[in-house]
């Protein structure tokens, strides 16, 4: 007859019918060695019950969030120990895009002329356009009037041409002789009024003669 | 890490202290700083302050005395052409600069002893004006009753013929600010 260690636990526990508890027990009786494996459970039932009445107090106390926050500390550690690392690069990359803006407005953009000088010149024109409305004077500062006012500053920056020479409008020799022409050289057209002395003399009697 | 982020930060400052260093030319106060040396710029808010316009005046005198061309008078091709090219040597009288303003004429008084008068007739735009000019005798009879010229910052004319001591003389007229 066999009997499994099921079985027999299940005997030292009282868990058998009355049938199996007297089959066990012929079984016992036969087995010094299947009687000594229940002593052994005996002595086990009575170590876990007087190791479960000495720490029934530790145990109603036991918190399992201190385990868990005692496991995860040094993971709180390095989180904490990164955030700095974190904090200088995005600071660091707010730099560097603030001082790009700077840079790339700074050489891209030519000088804006005062807003309000903007709105005065268009409110000039207006004027002489006959087409000046009564808020055409005062001061405004739109998109648009700066899009303008960038667009002919970037036009300007573009046209290397330079200005128109200087021209004479008029000139009066009075009942002298003389000529005016323009004298063109590489860099310039410069006009010139040539105007040699009529031979009257000066009435301070200076000597002017060549 | 540390030194990636000095160098990143060296950086941004490289790149971005010129671009303010750049705007500093556009103050309005940088331009008198730059003639006087001591001014403070002005705050930038303000519209910058109009440079006053003014007639540079260079008398030359031009003879044939071999004496060349006076280093004084700079870059000045126009005396290579005739009918300058006439007069081998080219000596600085003078250089007198008249303030333009409307309703203030400037007089200047030759080598020859006349008188060179200078009227801002018109401001045309902020670097153009129209200004007239005239040479009276010392009499105050007219040698040059009138000429008017239309000319932007930086333009010259001349006037050019007059006698004077084995020479003749030659007024170079420019519009500076």
């Amino acid at each position: 007859m066999s009997i499994s260690r099921e079985q027999l636990m299940r005997y030292h526990d009282g868990e058998l019918s009355e049938a199996e508890a007297r089959r066990v027990e012929s079984a016992l009786d036969q087995d010094p060695a299947l009687l000594e494996e229940l002593e052994a459970y005996s002595e086990l039932g009575s170590f876990v019950r007087v190791w479960d009445q000495s720490n029934a107090s530790k145990l109603a106390s036991f918190d399992i969030s201190d385990s868990v926050l005692s496991a995860i500390e040094p993971r709180r550690a390095r989180v904490h120990s990164l955030l700095p690392r974190i904090a200088t690069w995005v600071s660091l990359s707010a730099a560097i895009a603030a001082g790009s803006v700077l840079v790339v407005r700074s050489w891209s953009a030519a000088p804006l002329p005062p807003p309000c000088s903007v709105s005065a010149e268009r409110a000039e024109q207006a004027r002489h356009d006959g087409t000046a409305s009564p808020s055409a004077s005062a001061p405004e500062l739109s998109v648009a009037a700066v899009l303008e006012a960038v667009a002919l500053d970037g036009a300007v920056a573009r046209d290397p041409s330079p200005p128109p020479p200087a021209t004479i409008e008029s000139v009066d020799f009075g009942s002298n002789a003389g000529e005016v022409f323009v004298l063109s050289t590489d860099t310039s057209e410069t006009p010139v009024v040539w105007m040699p002395d009529d031979g009257d003399p000066d009435e301070d009697n200076e000597d002017r003669s060549e | 890490m540390r030194r990636v982020s000095l160098a990143l930060c060296s950086l941004v400052a490289v790149l971005t202290l010129p671009a303010y260093a750049a705007d500093a030319p556009r103050a309005p106060g940088a331009a008198s700083a730059h003639a006087g040396g001591s001014a403070a710029p002005a705050p930038s808010a303000h519209p910058p302050a109009e440079l006053p316009l003014v007639a540079e005046v260079l008398i030359l005198h031009a003879t044939n005395e071999q004496k060349g061309i006076d280093p004084r008078i700079g870059k000045l091709p126009e005396l290579g052409k005739p009918p300058f090219s006439n007069y081998d040597s080219y000596q600085v009288l003078d250089r007198v600069r008249l303030p333009l303003k409307k309703d203030a004429p400037q007089n200047l008084k030759l080598p020859n002893g006349r008188t060179l008068q200078v009227r801002l007739l018109d401001e045309l735009g902020p670097d153009s004006v129209r200004l007239s000019a005239s040479i009276n005798r010392p009499s105050g009879k007219e040698f040059l009753p009138l000429l008017e010229v239309k000319a932007h910052v930086g333009q010259a004319f001349i006037v050019a013929g007059q006698s004077h001591k084995k020479g003749i003389l030659v007024l170079v007229i420019r519009v500076v600010k």
